[in-house]
């Protein structure tokens, strides 16, 4: 789980922004969220950001906490929000939509829509994350400049990972979907995920991330003869719960000629597992934060 | 001229690090000091001071001194209307590192104990550095929170006595509370509450071993997170035995990112040392692995409203004034521009390390012994 709020972002160190005194220039990543019951919304807020100067140059923007993102009301208002400063935020290259704390809500309480609009709205955007998979949606869209798209949820649901496989993104470089568990509203299986391993889409992409995700030796079994595979520089599978079956099949890499690194962090298998995946494979493996591989419940790390 | 302060009778646990750092303290300053541990200040067994300085300081890491002081409380507690772990159960009584163990018979022990203290040390020469009542108010989270009825604190509500009843007390759909327990310390029993809907959801300091068919609770570096209702309701119920004191659970002011508070030391009526807290949970005390801000980076976060706070903690500590030193613990809002006290702790000065003019905060307790002029002989 997400227990703490990030400090950089887009390269950029991160300033919450309250009012006027807050303003350190266009050179930081601004996060703009509501504390539980303030009486400040956050669009008060971003009106003082954008009022400004210079304002018109800030590049990175976060959407913390708002009130109600854990009740009945999805993202939607603050969606709409968003995209409608688009033309005061000509600048814009990053923007994260959604970043809370499980304290302040847990990722599944978070109450998401269609995110389509910020992409339309924002056409030189570059980078964009969401937290968030409850009722999210990437209505069909297409986006000419998106190079990192990141999808953090603690489950994400087929109909989703369809619409943003529909989604048109040549410039894509980097994607991670957080595919989470089906407690929580992940119902789909690697089918699920072909369209995107067969390697049709996303024709730029160097970076496939299918992470914290419950059926991670599933996919670690087909990634290896993947399309996909012969064609980007990194697999991530962390922040699941692959154990050494996945690590066995992992192994399938060892006559990849293109891959420069695969990251299993946060794992169930034995050192010694690891120890023989890495000397069988090329490339860099990183392994950081093994889970006992004992555990019966092999959590993943966000999920609720 | 010899001074009353030269001499100094502490009651503590010789072998504790926070008494060892005060008696090196008082060393530098010429100043001799006689420990006196629980078991024996309890017992009668010391004879009593004549004059000097009287130190309390905590009695823990001691069993022995724990099993005494649940001793004492077991006839308080029983006049309070409480069952007591009575004098058999508590010679079976094992004790492990984080075990609660029965906090509210331990706490009417201690005051108990405290009380005995004012009357058999009574010698007109002695000066108690903080009055042994003043030590067993702050132990009493509620009693604090009374005295400083003008002063902002976060909103309370009535105490309850199970889950149960608090649902029913608290109407909201959607409320955040924070769940202590009355006469705990060290975070000992909090709990971080918080329901929407049909949504419930426990962070807590408490984590639950079963043991030989008996749940015990222990406390927790690492926060425990609970999402079952039937599992948290179980827990408050336990935790409501011993009393709660229930308050509204305010959002914290960030430091990188993360949740953190102030722990002042005020000495002789002046905040002196103080420490920021951040964590990546409810829960910021230093001893669950909170990181330390230091006080110059805690005025540049403050910038003017520095004062403010630090007039806040003096406030606080002006309605206990018989304590001559505190550790005040004061939330941040959001946003740095307004307060909340929490706390008061007449052992908070426990911070190794920390240096305020180059001082710890028993180098600095001890100057402002040796400057009360009051006391000279």
């Amino acid at each position: 789980m997400y227990s703490e709020l990030i400090s950089e972002f887009s390269g950029q160190p991160v300033v919450d922004y309250d009012d006027a005194e807050s303003w350190k220039g266009p050179a930081k990543a601004y996060r703009l969220r509501e504390e539980y019951d303030d009486e400040r919304k956050i669009a008060e807020r971003l009106e003082s950001l954008l009022e400004q100067p210079g304002a018109d140059q800030i590049t990175a923007l976060i959407i913390g906490a708002w009130t109600g993102a854990c009740e009945g009301s999805d993202s939607k208002e603050i969606v709409e929000l968003i995209a409608g400063a688009a033309d005061r935020l000509p600048s814009l290259k990053a923007l994260f939509f959604g970043e809370m704390t499980f304290e302040e809500c847990e990722i599944s309480w978070i109450n998401q829509s269609d995110v389509s609009p910020l992409l339309e709205a924002f056409p030189k955007l570059e980078t964009f994350r969401v937290r968030g998979g409850s009722a999210l949606s990437f209505l069909r869209t297409a986006h000419q400049s998106l190079r990192e798209l990141g999808v953090e949820t603690g489950g994400l649901s087929r109909s989703t990972i369809r619409e943003i496989f529909l989604c048109d993104f040549p410039a894509l470089k980097h994607l991670e979907l957080q595919l989470g568990e089906a407690n929580y509203g992940f119902d789909g299986s690697v089918e699920d995920l072909q369209p995107l391993l067969e390697g049709s889409l996303f024709p730029k992409l160097r970076y496939l991330g299918l992470t914290n995700s419950e059926i991670a030796n599933d996919i670690a079994a087909v990634v290896v003869n993947s399309p996909i595979a012969e064609r980007v520089a990194t697999i991530d599978l962390s922040l699941g719960n692959l154990d050494s079956e996945g690590v066995e099949s992992l192994k399938g890499l060892s006559g990849n000629r293109n891959l420069e690194t695969l990251i299993i962090s946060h794992y169930y298998a034995s050192p010694e597992q690891v120890v023989s995946l890495k000397a069988s494979l090329p490339f860099e493996v990183i392994a950081e934060d093994p889970q006992e591989p004992e555990d019966e419940w092999r959590p993943i790390v966000h999920a609720e | 001229m010899a001074l009353v302060q030269d001499k100094i009778t502490l009651v503590g646990n010789a072998h504790s690090r926070r008494v060892q750092g005060f008696v090196a303290a008082a060393a530098r300053e010429g100043c001799a000091v006689d420990i006196v541990s629980y078991v024996d200040a309890i017992s009668g067994r010391c004879p009593p001071p004549t004059g000097g300085v009287v130190r309390l300081d905590s009695p823990g890491e001691d069993a022995e001194a724990y099993r005494a002081i649940l001793r004492a409380g077991i006839e308080p507690l029983r006049m309070a209307g409480g069952e007591p772990l009575g004098r058999d159960g508590l010679e079976r009584l094992k004790f492990a590192r984080g075990a609660m163990l029965y906090p509210r018979q331990w706490y009417f022990g201690f005051r108990q104990t405290l009380h005995q203290l004012t009357i058999d040390w009574s010698a007109p020469r002695i000066r108690w550095m903080s009055t042994p009542t003043a030590v067993s108010t702050t132990f009493d989270k509620l009693a604090c929170l009374e005295r400083w009825s003008n002063l902002p604190t976060p909103h309370r509500f009535p105490q309850v006595w199970s889950y149960a009843e608090l649902r029913e007390a608290v109407k909201q759909r959607h409320a955040r509370l924070f769940l202590k327990l009355r006469y705990g310390y060290a975070a000992m029993g909090a709990v971080a509450l918080e329901w929407r809907d049909g949504n419930v959801r426990a962070i807590t300091t408490v984590e639950t071993c079963v043991e030989g068919g008996a749940a015990k609770l222990y406390v927790s570096k690492k926060p425990q997170v609970l999402r079952r209702e039937a599992e948290i309701a179980w827990l408050v119920d336990r935790l409501a035995a011993e009393e709660l004191v229930i308050e509204e659970w305010l959002p914290k002011a960030r430091w990188l990112g993360r949740p953190f508070d102030v722990r002042a030391i005020v000495i002789g009526g002046e905040v002196q040392h103080a420490v920021g807290r951040a964590n990546a949970s409810p829960f910021t005390n230093l001893n669950l692995n909170a990181d330390r801000i230091s006080r110059d980076d805690l005025m540049r976060y403050l910038g003017e409203r520095w004062p403010r706070m630090t007039e806040l903690c003096v406030a606080a500590a002006r309605e206990l004034p018989d304590a001559g030193m505190l550790g005040i613990d004061v939330l941040v809002r959001p946003g740095g521009k307004e307060f909340a006290l929490l706390e008061a702790n007449a052992f908070g000065d426990y911070l190794p390390g920390l240096l305020h003019h180059g001082l710890s905060t028993w180098d600095a307790e001890v100057r402002w012994l040796r400057s009360l002029k009051e006391l000279a002989a």
